[in-house]
């Protein structure tokens, strides 16, 4: 499923989730964090998603996880869930790591983006993040391709030397 | 919990988590690209152009044979190049040297550490002596 | 007669560009095959880039344009299957055994393993190899040119 399938497919539903979280948290940071949360995981198993049927029944199965982790860690209740053995949980835990890894890669190349020559980061962006081709990218910033591809391979380089994503 | 309060974040919030997909389709997408360009330098256009190499091989070995000897020459055996624009085939070649001098100095990094170590540890025993 | 000619021709143009040939014949053998993928920049590719705009550096880059002006040629090979990375090692070792490939360094760096190697004639760099083993894959890039050592040295500094 590509970006901008994902996208229609789950946006939509975006305001319902918050409103569940919302119950469950009473908290509209914490709500916004767990809609994110979601997200996140959503889109790193975005492969085996494809039939999903209900896609508001499982955003809500997984969004209520998240909750119910969150009110665990804020109240330290050990008491046993009874949900929590569950099948559904074994993957929600493995989704739960790929999602704290996307979070920390998304920070870790953000800060080296930051880091880069002003001209780079700019071309860079447009390449990676607005996925304009190299000839629009010449048109935008009046760069010649060649410059262009250049700086797109120094930016590159600097960040494979001073990124680490795992 | 009013209404009112979860109303002002509803509209920000698709586009809040648009943005946030955008970011982790970029960054794994460089991910997968720094992974393949630690591996490589070959493209899709390469790929494809094995095909016609193969062809033009082919060809090329039975203009030999049958022979006008002025082919032989310069071009005897020249592979094809894989880039038509310069301005591709320039990146490219920085992009291999970047790759070599990021080895080149990691290796001197690295012999530069062993020394300083060394140097250490010879100070170390002239001290205990 | 026809037939001693051509032959005759072709021990003739195979003395002449043994150099660029070396590479060229590795590279022609193995560039069709299946998981090798591989990129060539041709003589005539490198004159042509003389007349491309001139490109912007950064104030902390090193400038690499200088060196690239100085080659002749670039074959870059990078395979994936081990069978076929296994027979490039071998081809590679023989080839280096020799006097005339002298080893720049070399590292090892976890299960990646690195050789560069130069050919020089005095103070100009001929040939500048990059090779590059793991345990199923195989990396080469080639250069050839008339490179002074000193903007080979340009490359450590970065």
């Amino acid at each position: 499923m590509d970006k901008n399938e994902f996208k229609e497919r789950w946006l939509p539903h975006a305001d319902d989730f918050y409103l569940a979280a919302f119950r469950i948290l009473k908290s509209v940071p914490d709500a916004k964090d767990a809609v994110q949360d979601l997200y996140i995981r959503l889109w790193c198993s975005r492969d085996r998603l494809d039939n999903i049927g209900n896609c508001t029944a499982y955003g809500m199965t997984v969004l209520k996880n998240i909750c119910i982790d969150r009110l665990r860690k804020l109240h330290k209740n050990r008491a046993p869930d009874l949900n929590s053995d569950k099948p559904g949980e074994m993957q929600t835990d493995e989704t739960a790591e790929k999602a704290i890894v996307a979070k920390e890669r998304i920070r870790e190349l953000e800060a080296g983006i930051g880091k880069l020559p002003d001209n780079q980061r700019k071309v860079f962006i447009m390449r990676f993040y607005r996925q304009m081709s190299y000839d629009e990218i010449a048109a935008a910033t009046g760069f010649s391709g060649i410059n262009v591809r250049v700086m797109i391979n120094r930016a590159r380089a600097f960040l494979k030397k001073s990124v680490r994503l795992y | 919990m009013g209404n009112n309060t979860s109303a002002e974040h509803k509209t920000g919030l698709a586009e809040e988590l648009s943005g946030l997909i955008d970011r982790l389709d970029a960054t794994e997408r460089f991910a997968a690209e720094l992974d393949r360009s630690g591996k490589g330098h070959g493209n899709d256009a390469t790929r494809r152009r094995r095909i016609a190499v193969r062809l033009i091989s082919a060809a090329a070995c039975l203009a030999v044979i049958v022979g006008t000897g002025i082919a032989l020459h310069s071009s005897y055996g020249a592979p094809k190049d894989t880039y038509t624009d310069p301005a591709m085939a320039y990146a490219e070649a920085e992009k291999a040297l970047m790759t070599i001098s990021e080895k080149m100095s990691g290796c001197a990094d690295r012999t530069a550490e062993a020394q300083n170590t060394v140097r250490r540890q010879l100070e170390t025993i002239r001290e205990i002596f | 007669m026809k037939k001693l000619m051509i032959s005759a021709l072709l021990l003739i143009s195979a003395a002449i560009s043994v150099q660029a040939q070396d590479w060229s014949d590795i590279y022609s053998r193995y560039s069709g095959k299946e998981g090798v993928s591989s990129v060539y920049i041709s003589p005539a590719m490198f004159k042509l880039m003389q007349k491309l705009p001139e490109v912007q550096v950064e104030a902390e880059e090193v400038d690499l344009t200088g060196i690239i002006r100085t080659f002749n040629g670039m074959y870059i090979l990078d395979i994936e299957d081990a069978e076929t990375a296994g027979k490039l090692s071998g081809e590679i070792r023989e080839k280096f055994d020799g006097k005339k490939y002298e080893l720049l360094m070399e590292a090892k760096d976890g299960p990646e393993e690195m050789k560069i190697f130069i050919v020089s004639k005095g103070d100009i760099v001929t040939d500048l190899i990059m090779f590059t083993t793991e345990k199923t894959s195989a990396s080469l890039i080639a250069i050839t040119g008339e490179i002074p050592y000193s903007e080979l040295q340009k490359l450590i500094a970065e």
